[in-house]
């Protein structure tokens, strides 16, 4: 059982990671805690299954489909919502209630569209069980765990070694250092809404697969638990959020070991508020970098 | 007598030592005035004065009463108040509010006083109500009574956030840089102000970097320089230190050599 | 004759509908005006108006809870059982300040939200005590001095406005005050407001307190009002409802807190309505899920306010003269 959880948790607390990192790129950008996140994750693993049953594409085809769509939903929230405010230059509050407000105009659409009820969605890595140390292991969890880890060092690379990864963290810096030297920022932090919300819509997707359905509140619990896991690690620092992740995806599959699930979504917040009280900025966190 | 000495102050910032072992007195009715080059720990002393920080090493002694390292609230109640360098109002408040926070702690009713509107809170507001606008009044703020803080005019902000500090009843006012960011005629307002409040008996402590502030309205001067005292003395004495000029200028055969060089 | 007798029943229907259509959101108005009134005392450093709103609804849980518990399963005296639920709540509040006193700005929004998500998680899963998700079922009419209030007599109506009329009343008096102006001086400025010999931690306690209290207080009142109470009661749409009144109000005002109850609460019961009215229109046209819509309404009110009034319909500075005591003069004129 003991390995079982282990590796469930890990697979679990990667698309934490993966969500967590959105969470972390919009706030490292614009210091604003964006709570369209967790319905753009949501609208991520929907449009995967519009693509499979509305639109007849086969699996990869509906994939590539929604992260088109929903990265574009990402940059249309910052374009049509947040850039005007920042023009206006409105107050992190005004900013942060928006993506409230667009968040439930999101998740109530789907409502409308697809009711809230749950609705089958395809179980895309089945491909049956393995021993591992006497332990049976679905290669799904492994292959889900694997697919977001992958994404995760492809956007640390993207990030640390390319030109526009460059420019995103002189944005992050200094906004205005970085107009200066010619690096167009609001198309900067399109990119990172962009990003942000094509990773959440792989991780709507990988736990929709996994869970083998999906409904309209399914980010709820997810986006907070994301949310947890970025502040955790240290909201704004891309190492943090995965750490973060894995900490809160292990230490919940561990506490259903030992515990029993029912006070499952307790253990993301008491682990947090623990580990506030020690080191205030999260584990990776610097002082400075959590200005809200 | 001193209302305000400290006593070999010293505040360490990990390795680096902002106020190195300070000594300074304000006497009873006096205007003081602390300049310095920038980064020379003028704030800091202030910031130690009125406990924000705590202090390393020595002593400070207000009206015959150690308050070094006592709380903000203390030193308050003490009779210390001071204004910030860059102007810290309660902005959506309006400015008779403004002035009733500062009447917070000689105001005497609890909160049940105040949800059953009995006869000592009706009293205490009347009377701390019209000492706000009597402070308002005596430094010609009383036209803008019922405007909001962050409607008023910059000049008259720095003047708000005074009265502000008056009516805790301070003995004492700080003044951190209060002609910052103001024109000649603004700064001159400001001068005939502070004047009119040591006509008023109250002791005054000034941080500034206008010099023509400085020079006209301080009785003595301290000068500070990478966290030591310089150079002490009346304004006259201060203009022609040696050691001040070198401070503010820079060392004048250093200019020399490098003259030469070229 | 046939079609007078469908007149006649057309016109009752009418009544009730129009009834409906007023007697539940005036109630539930009530009881979001009092979350949104003390929103208004909590301290800036519960960054987001939201977590505020998140915290309030976990205190009213606290409060209605403990009073439905103990009236329901220990036939305590309703108005014993509202003191304590309300001061449970409050002493929640203070120990919620005393926690988040260390930490600042995106930490204490999580601490408040997860605050939120622990009482929730304990309502659904401490099954012994609060039936989890079953919710604890009639939930008896409240009984003042022999008199049992009802709905059918209209007495928790009147039961509830006295509430609100409390609420209001507590809070004019309290933000006219030292206090009052203390909390809001913490608020706007916490250096500066010490400066002023002003006990931070005490006012951001104190702040906390009332707003647990009242937010308590407004709790009692839902259980006997509806009847039943279960862990689904209170979820994260109280807190939008409850956001949405304070933005399109004025956040930080009395008066926009109750014009926002007002314009706020009958949405779902007229676009309920609209959806009933519509039934004859082609399919296209009709709102199928009244629900939806309004939380898709409440969505566009957020964005749009805070694109064109943030400040809402009757926040910002006021243009009124202040208020002075009796007695108080200006002694120079010019």
């Amino acid at each position: 059982m003991f390995v079982e959880q282990l590796i469930n948790g890990l697979a679990i607390g990667t698309i934490y990671a993966l969500v967590a990192v959105g969470y972390s790129l919009v706030f490292g950008i614009l210091r604003l805690v964006n709570f369209t996140h967790s319905s753009v994750y949501t609208l991520g693993a929907f449009m995967v299954y519009v693509g499979v049953e509305y639109l007849h594409l086969n699996i990869f085809l509906a994939i590539l489909f929604s992260l088109v769509t929903t990265g574009f939903a990402g940059v249309m929230i910052d374009k049509m919502g947040l850039e005007p405010l920042r023009k206006k230059g409105a107050s992190k509050i005004s900013a942060m209630i928006t993506t409230i407000g667009l968040s439930y105009i999101i998740i109530n659409c789907l409502n409308i569209a697809f009711g809230s009820q749950i609705i089958r969605f395809p179980d895309l890595f089945n491909y049956g069980t393995f021993k591992l140390l006497g332990a049976t292991i679905a290669w799904q969890q492994v292959i889900i765990g694997a697919v977001a880890l992958i994404l995760l060092v492809a956007l640390s690379i993207f990030i640390n070694r390319t030109r526009i990864g460059l420019a995103m963290r002189a944005v992050q810096q200094e906004p205005s250092a970085a107009a200066i030297n010619g690096i167009n920022v609001n198309m900067i932090i399109s990119l990172t809404f962009f990003l942000g919300a094509a990773s959440a819509a792989i991780a709507g997707t990988l736990i929709a697969s996994y869970n083998q359905y999906l409904r309209s509140s399914m980010g709820d619990i997810v986006g907070l638990k994301a949310f947890a896991a970025a502040v955790l690690g240290g909201i704004g620092s891309l190492p943090g959020s995965v750490l973060g992740g894995l900490i809160i995806g292990v230490s919940e599959s561990m506490a259903v070991y030992k515990l029993g699930g029912s006070y499952i979504d307790m253990v993301a917040f008491s682990l947090l508020f623990l580990v506030l009280l020690i080191r205030p900025y999260g584990i990776l966190g610097r002082k400075g970098s959590t200005k809200v | 007598m001193a209302l305000l000495e400290a006593k070999g102050i010293t505040k360490k910032f990990g390795g680096l030592v902002a106020v190195d072992k300070l000594s300074f007195e304000v006497k009873q009715g006096e205007i003081v005035s602390i300049i310095g080059p920038n980064g020379a720990g003028k704030t800091t002393v202030f910031n130690m004065i009125t406990g924000i920080y705590e202090i390393d090493e020595g002593e400070i002694v207000f009206d015959n009463k150690v308050i070094s390292n006592k709380s903000p609230i203390y030193i308050v109640e003490a009779g210390i108040s001071r204004t910030f360098q860059n102007i810290r109002l309660f902005k959506q408040m309006r400015v008779i509010e403004n002035v009733m926070v500062g009447t917070h702690i000689k105001t005497n009713y609890n909160f049940f006083d105040a949800l059953f509107r009995t006869k000592r809170f009706r009293n205490e507001e009347r009377k701390a109500t019209q000492k706000a606008i009597d402070i308002l009044e005596s430094i010609d703020l009383g036209d803008y009574i019922n405007d909001y803080a962050n409607n008023l005019p910059y000049g008259l902000q720095r003047r708000l956030e005074i009265a502000r500090a008056i009516a805790t009843g301070a003995k004492l006012l700080i003044l951190d840089e209060p002609a910052a960011g103001m024109n000649p005629q603004e700064s001159e307002n400001l001068l005939n102000f502070i004047r009119s409040l040591q006509a008023k008996g109250y002791t005054i402590l000034i941080i500034e970097h206008d010099m023509n502030v400085v020079m006209n309205i301080s009785d003595r001067i301290y000068v500070m320089d990478y966290g030591k005292r310089i150079a002490n003395g009346t304004p006259s004495e201060i203009a022609s230190n040696p050691d001040v000029i070198k401070a503010y200028l820079g060392d004048a055969s250093e200019i020399l050599e490098e003259d030469d060089a070229v | 004759m046939n079609m007078k007798k469908e007149n006649k029943s057309l016109y009752t229907k009418a009544v009730i509908t129009i009834g409906q259509l007023w007697e539940n959101p005036i109630i539930k108005g009530i009881i979001l005006l009092a979350l949104a009134l003390f929103v208004y005392f909590l301290p800036k450093m519960a960054t987001l108006y939201f977590q505020r709103i998140a915290i309030m609804v976990a205190f009213y849980a606290i409060g209605a809870y403990t009073a439905v518990l103990l009236t329901t399963y220990r036939g305590t005296n309703y108005l014993v059982a509202v003191i304590l639920g309300a001061c449970l709540a409050g002493a929640f509040g203070a120990l919620l300040a005393l926690s988040t006193m260390r930490l600042s700005g995106t930490y204490v929004t999580i601490v408040t939200m997860a605050f939120f998500y622990v009482i929730s998680s304990i309502i659904l899963n401490w099954d012994s005590v609060t039936k989890g998700s079953v919710g604890v079922l009639n939930i008896p009419a409240p009984n003042l001095f022999g008199m049992k209030l009802t709905m059918k007599n209209g007495g928790i109506f009147y039961l509830i406005m006295f509430y609100a009329a409390l609420t209001i009343l507590a809070t004019q008096l309290i933000i006219n005050s030292k206090v009052g102006r203390a909390i809001k001086a913490v608020r706007d400025d916490e250096m500066a407001a010490i400066m002023m010999g002003i006990n931070n931690k005490k006012y951001k306690i104190i702040a906390y307190t009332l707003a647990a209290f009242f937010a308590g207080l407004a709790g009692t009142l839902y259980g006997p009002f509806m009847g039943y109470i279960n862990n689904a009661t209170f979820n994260y749409d109280i807190c939008i409802s409850a956001l949405v009144i304070v933005i399109l109000g004025g956040i930080g005002t009395v008066k926009g807190a109750i014009i926002g109850a007002i314009i706020i609460s009958p949405l779902g019961e007229l676009l309920r309505g609209l959806t009933t009215f519509m039934k004859g229109l082609p399919e296209w046209m009709q709102i199928s899920q009244p629900e939806q819509w309004r939380f898709v309404i409440y969505g566009m009110i957020m964005v749009i306010m805070m694109r064109f009034r943030p400040q809402g319909i009757l926040g910002g500075q006021s243009k009124l003269p202040y208020k002075m005591p009796k007695g108080v003069e200006r002694k120079v004129m010019k």
